[in-house]
């Protein structure tokens, strides 16, 4: 029944989630008992070499959120490919939640997010002109 | 456009930049006996492809050797692609990868210029060529995902999922 809610609950939001690309689709999904409220939510930059070798991951990163909603300890507890943890790491230190109050109790259990980085296929027929892809030169 | 063309011209002037250091290192061989050569690759290097190509093409006037012909030709393939000019681009490289089947630095350059031309079978096919001769190359890298993006596009999707019962991740894959 429990669980029931839970999905039911779930939010898929696709706004309010910072990205530094303009043509990166961000999702962010919340459900009722996912603690403190996101403030400023900084989604991580898909990594070049993972984007242009095709590799898609998952990371979960754990943390504490200060009284202030500022992240500490961000650490990653778990990913499929090492590619995408700095960035991640940087997305989560760079986020916010809101202040507490000052009657409102800081919560002692910690708090993680889990990024998902995947690749669509772009659905329009495309034409094959050159046009921008990378902004990152070679090294 | 601008953020395109720059990555090609930095992947392209990879292997300018070689034999510039090559020449650089071994002056007492190549430079002195062809300074249009050296100053060309430089020029390619310095970002002036008008420059560049003029002088290597002075350069191959007086090339002595294979191996200079062979870097003249070379550099004039990544010159004339970084001038607009994919047609003249591939003339030179494929005088390359006549005499030498093994200079992955040219089937690099060759498949940029084959994408450039909208024949991504042959560039697929020097990329493939490319990489079995050097299959750690992150210039031949760039080129493969320069070519994906034109054949099989794709959209970044960034899935942020703060829920506290989240499913199960894999395990740790390595790299």
């Amino acid at each position: 029944m429990i669980r029931q809610s839970w999905c039911f609950l779930t939010l898929l939001l696709t706004v309010s989630v910072a990205s530094a690309k303009d043509d990166v689709t961000v999702a962010h999904v919340v459900d009722s008992i996912s603690g403190r409220i996101p403030l400023q939510t900084v989604a991580p930059e898909y990594p070049h070499k993972a984007r242009r070798d095709r590799v898609e991951g998952q990371v979960e990163v754990c943390f504490e959120i200060d009284r202030k909603g500022r992240t500490r300890r961000v650490a990653v507890r778990n990913s499929t490919n090492r590619a995408f943890e700095k960035p991640s790491i940087k997305a989560v230190r760079a986020s916010t939640f809101r202040p507490l109050k000052d009657d409102e109790e800081l919560p002692l259990i910690k708090s993680c997010r889990r990024f998902i980085f995947s690749l669509e296929p772009v659905e329009e027929q495309v034409s094959l002109v050159y046009g921008p892809r990378y902004a990152e030169s070679d090294h | 456009m601008v953020q395109r063309l720059t990555l090609l011209a930095m992947t392209m002037l990879a292997a300018v930049q070689v034999y510039a250091d090559v020449e650089a290192d071994s002056k007492t061989v190549i430079g002195p006996r062809n300074l249009y050569l050296y100053d060309g690759a430089n020029a390619l290097m310095a970002g002036n492809p008008e420059e560049g190509v003029s002088l290597t093409l002075r350069g191959l006037e007086v090339a002595h050797g294979l191996r200079e012909k062979k870097i003249a030709h070379a550099n004039l393939c990544a010159g004339f692609l970084l001038l607009g000019q994919a047609e003249t681009a591939l003339v030179h490289c494929d005088w390359v990868l006549e005499r030498d089947p093994n200079h992955w630095r040219s089937y690099n350059n060759r498949a940029l210029v084959y994408l450039r031309l909208q024949r991504f079978d042959e560039s697929e096919a020097d990329i493939r060529k490319g990489q079995e001769l050097n299959p750690r190359s992150e210039k031949l890298k760039e080129v493969k995902g320069m070519y994906l993006d034109e054949v099989q596009p794709v959209d970044e999707e960034i899935t942020i999922d703060d829920r506290r019962n989240k499913p199960q991740l894999p395990l740790e894959q390595p790299e």
